[in-house]
Order: C-alpha cells, then sequence, then structure tokens
C-alpha cells in the first residue's frame, strides 16, 4: 500500500513513484484513498509513476482514482515496462471535478499519459488532453467525454495471447449505473474504457474487469484488498 | 519518379492523396459507423462537430506531427528513425481495428510503391523487416519525399485525404446529400492550413492525442450488429 501523507497535491508539486518487480516477484500496490489535486493557478502539478515488470514477475497497480477540483492544471503520466513473460494488471482513473458539490472541471487543464512499452518496444501510448469546460466543449462533446465526469483504463498483459473467451468474460460485466465502456485487444494487451456519470461507475467496472482478469492473468482469485472498503 | 520536372511533385502529391489510390481506405470510418448507429451522429452539424474534435485533438497533435518527422527521418534516409516515429504512430492507434486499419492500408501502400519501382518500400510489406512497425504515415512519408514533395503540401494533403474519407463515409452512414458532402468538406477543409502549422510547431514531448469518445466508438465497432465499414 501506497500512503502519502498531506493526500492531495498543490501548486508546484511533483511526485514520482518508481515500482520496479525484479524476478518472479509479485506485487498488489494500491492507495488507501483517492489522489487529491487542488486549484492551482500557476504552475502546475505532475504526478509520474514508472512500473517495471521484470522477468516472469507479477505485477498489479490498482490505485484509487485522482481527483481533480476546479481549476487544477494536472499532467500524469504512467509509464509501463513489461517483460515478455510478466504478468500485469494496471488500472487509472480520474475524475474531473467534486461531484459531491456539483463541481465540474470549469477552469484548469488535464494532459494524461499512458506509455507501454513491451520489451523496451512501445506497444501502447495513449494521451489524453482535457481542457477546462470554459476553455472547450470536449468535456460533453461525444468524441470527447461526452459528458461523463469520470474516466478510467485497465490495462492486462500475460505471455499467452488473450483468446475471444477472455474479451467476451469483459464485454458480460454486470456493472450497473450511469456510464459505458468498452472491451479491446491491441496485439497482446487488453484494453477496458469507461467514460461514467459518476466515479462510482468507473470504479465497479474496473474493478469487475479486474475481478475478471486476475484468475486469467495471475491464476489467483480477486480478493478485493481490505483498504478498499475503509 | 521525382525528377525534379516543375510541377510534376504536384501531380505526385494529387496522386497520392486521391481517393482512387488503390489501397482500400474507403472502407474504415473510424468509428463513425458507430457513432451514427448509436444516435450520437443524426444530422450535418453533427458529423461536422465529430471531426473537428477529432481533427484538432488526434489528428493534428498524432497524425500530423509524427507524419512531419518521418518525412525528416526519410529524407535523412535514416530506417532507425522511420521504425522508431513508425511504431509510436501505430501504438497510438487505441483499438484493434485501428491498429488493424494501420497495418494494412501500411502495407497496400508499400506493395503499390514497389509496383512503382519504389524500392525502398519492399522492407515494409508483409512479413518483410520493418512491417512490424508498418503505418500508412510511414509509407506515405516515404512516397512524398522521393517525389520532392513539400512536408506542409504532404501534410495537408493527408489531413485532406483523411477528411475526404470521413466525409465519403458520413455521406453513406448519416446519410448526407452529395452536395451536402461537399458543403462540409468545403468548409472543414478551412481548418487543415492552421492545423498543419500547429503540428510542425509541436515539440516531441508534446505528440499524441487520444479522445475517449472517438476511442470508445471505435472499440464499440467491434461488436457492431451490422457493419458496412471495416473500423
Amino acid at each position: 500500500m501506497l500512503l502519502h501523507p498531506p493526500g492531495g497535491l498543490v501548486q508546484g508539486d511533483r511526485i514520482d513513484i518508481d515500482i520496479e518487480a525484479v524476478d518472479a516477484a509479485s506485487v498488489l500496490v494500491t492507495t488507501p484513498s483517492a489522489g487529491k489535486f487542488y486549484r492551482t493557478p500557476a504552475t502546475g502539478t505532475h504526478q509520474r509513476v514508472g512500473l517495471h515488470a521484470g522477468p516472469n514477475s507479477r505485477l498489479e497497480w490498482l490505485p484509487q482514482e485522482a481527483i481533480l477540483f476546479d481549476g487544477a492544471n494536472v499532467a500524469l503520466s504512467l509509464d509501463v515496462d513489461l517483460s515478455a513473460d510478466s504478468r500485469v494488471i494496471v488500472w487509472d482513473s480520474v475524475v474531473l471535478g467534486r461531484p459531491a458539490i456539483e463541481e465540474r472541471l470549469m477552469q484548469g487543464h488535464l494532459d494524461t499519459r499512458l506509455d507501454v512499452r513491451l520489451e523496451a518496444r512501445p506497444i501502447f501510448s495513449e494521451r489524453t488532453r482535457v481542457p477546462g469546460l470554459a476553455d472547450s466543449c470536449l468535456q460533453d462533446a461525444g468524441w470527447g467525454l461526452g459528458g461523463a465526469i469520470a474516466m478510467g483504463t485497465l490495462i492486462a498483459y500475460r505471455p499467452e495471447d488473450f483468446v475471444a473467451q477472455d474479451i467476451e468474460a469483459l464485454r458480460q460485466l454486470a456493472v450497473s449505473g450511469d456510464g459505458r465502456y468498452t472491451v479491446t485487444l491491441v496485439d497482446q494487451l487488453l484494453v477496458v474504457r469507461a467514460l461514467g456519470q459518476s466515479s462510482r461507475f468507473v470504479r465497479e467496472t474496473l474493478a469487475l474487469a479486474w475481478q475478471a482478469l486476475r484468475p486469467r492473468v495471475m491464476g489467483k482469485p480477486a480478493v478485493a484488498p481490505r483498504i478498499w472498503a475503509t | 519518379m521525382g525528377d525534379g520536372q516543375p510541377g510534376l511533385a504536384l501531380q505526385r502529391l494529387l496522386q497520392l492523396a486521391s481517393p482512387s489510390l488503390p489501397v482500400g481506405a474507403f472502407a474504415y470510418s473510424e468509428g463513425l459507423e458507430t457513432a451514427v448507429a448509436d444516435g450520437q451522429i443524426t444530422h450535418v452539424d453533427a458529423v461536422a462537430d465529430w471531426l473537428r474534435g477529432a481533427f484538432t485533438y488526434s489528428v493534428v497533435p498524432g497524425d500530423l506531427a509524427i507524419t512531419q518527422r518521418l518525412h525528416t527521418a526519410w529524407r535523412a534516409a535514416s530506417i532507425d528513425d522511420v521504425t522508431t516515429w513508425s511504431a509510436r504512430l501505430l501504438a497510438m492507434r487505441e483499438t484493434a481495428e485501428r491498429r488493424a486499419q494501420e497495418r494494412h492500408l501500411g502495407h497496400a501502400l508499400a506493395n503499390l510503391l514497389c509496383a512503382m519501382d519504389m524500392t525502398e518500400a519492399a522492407d515494409w510489406r508483409l512479413g518483410r523487416a520493418h512491417a512490424p512497425a508498418v503505418t500508412f504515415a510511414a509509407l506515405w512519408a516515404l512516397a512524398a519525399t522521393r517525389w520532392q514533395i513539400a512536408v506542409t503540401d504532404s501534410l495537408s494533403a493527408m489531413a485532406w485525404a483523411w477528411l475526404e474519407n470521413q466525409v465519403l463515409a458520413a455521406v453513406k452512414l448519416v446519410p448526407l446529400g452529395q452536395t451536402a458532402g461537399q458543403r462540409l468538406l468545403f468548409e472543414l477543409a478551412g481548418d487543415i492550413p492552421a492545423g498543419v502549422a500547429r503540428a510542425t510547431a509541436l515539440s516531441d514531448d508534446q505528440l499524441g492525442g487520444s479522445l475517449p469518445g472517438l476511442a470508445m466508438a471505435s472499440a464499440g465497432h467491434e461488436t457492431l450488429y451490422s457493419r458496412l465499414y471495416r473500423s
């Protein structure tokens, strides 16, 4: 479990996290609460996470969501380096504004990247820029976030190619609530994307996808870390 | 080819950007078919909005910015740089169908250029040395460079070819009248010069543009009940 006692990032903060699963190690990393990114009128905040899955290792990175307060300027980057025989499940999710007080990201900006390399070759590279509503209609446009206030991506890798049944299992998740999700396979990487009208929809979709995938990727049943329930 | 005769570069560019180029680009809607089927796009203004969003946030910082770098790499005859940038663009295709489209069009253009005696294209054919990193953009940039086409003209034409293909798909899917399609093309092409200028001004750490709505429309196409298009 990863603790960041201040619980939030303010202007000019920069956090770097590197996690390496060395030969044959197994690790599941999560966080006890959502990461908060406060309003940053001048310089932005940065969070960089580097995950390295060494030979024959098992790595799960399942942090709770990042919450951007209105006016936050945030750059998030997640780099995942896979060894050919590693097993990995990673998710990443963001909430724009504080839905409890009906706040949206009017001012500010999110720039979030997810780059995955397999044996040092790039196999997946996604970069999403979300301007505040005052600057762009992207958050509400169908081609953008379609009015969603939460978005999340889960990726999974295992040495054996995923097959049609794996993808089908993920397409049948019993998700309820307001939102939508899709599943695709890009080369050897399974990708689940969720957009929700609530942060709960995205959290549940990713958790259900993880539950369906864990036996298939790690060969172990999914037992939710107790800290998620607190 | 590429012998520098005045005016010839324009002829070559028109040929490269023509919808009659036999690579099969007309078979791909890039998620537009899903957006129409879902009821997200029902009229011409919604098409314009969708294509503007895709162009501004995805085509400019992705396709165009990387194609410019591919030009530089081909001009320097640096195959390492070509494969690096091409692999990077391929990694940005976030769905199974978009990635298959990129590879299919890349291989088809490699075959065509080979048949037109551009020997450098040979290694990008299916099963050949550079095939794993193949993209349509890599082969487009090869042809454009060897045919002495200026980089901004090449990027403008690539943007035009993308736009024309998307508008033709919208004409068929929404559907729109032929005249409405031409008016839309005329209007949206007005954004291309500024988009090309923006693409060429980006630094390497500003590259890339994914849109959740586009990615999900493309992924959703895999399970669409009835499909005219391959993406």
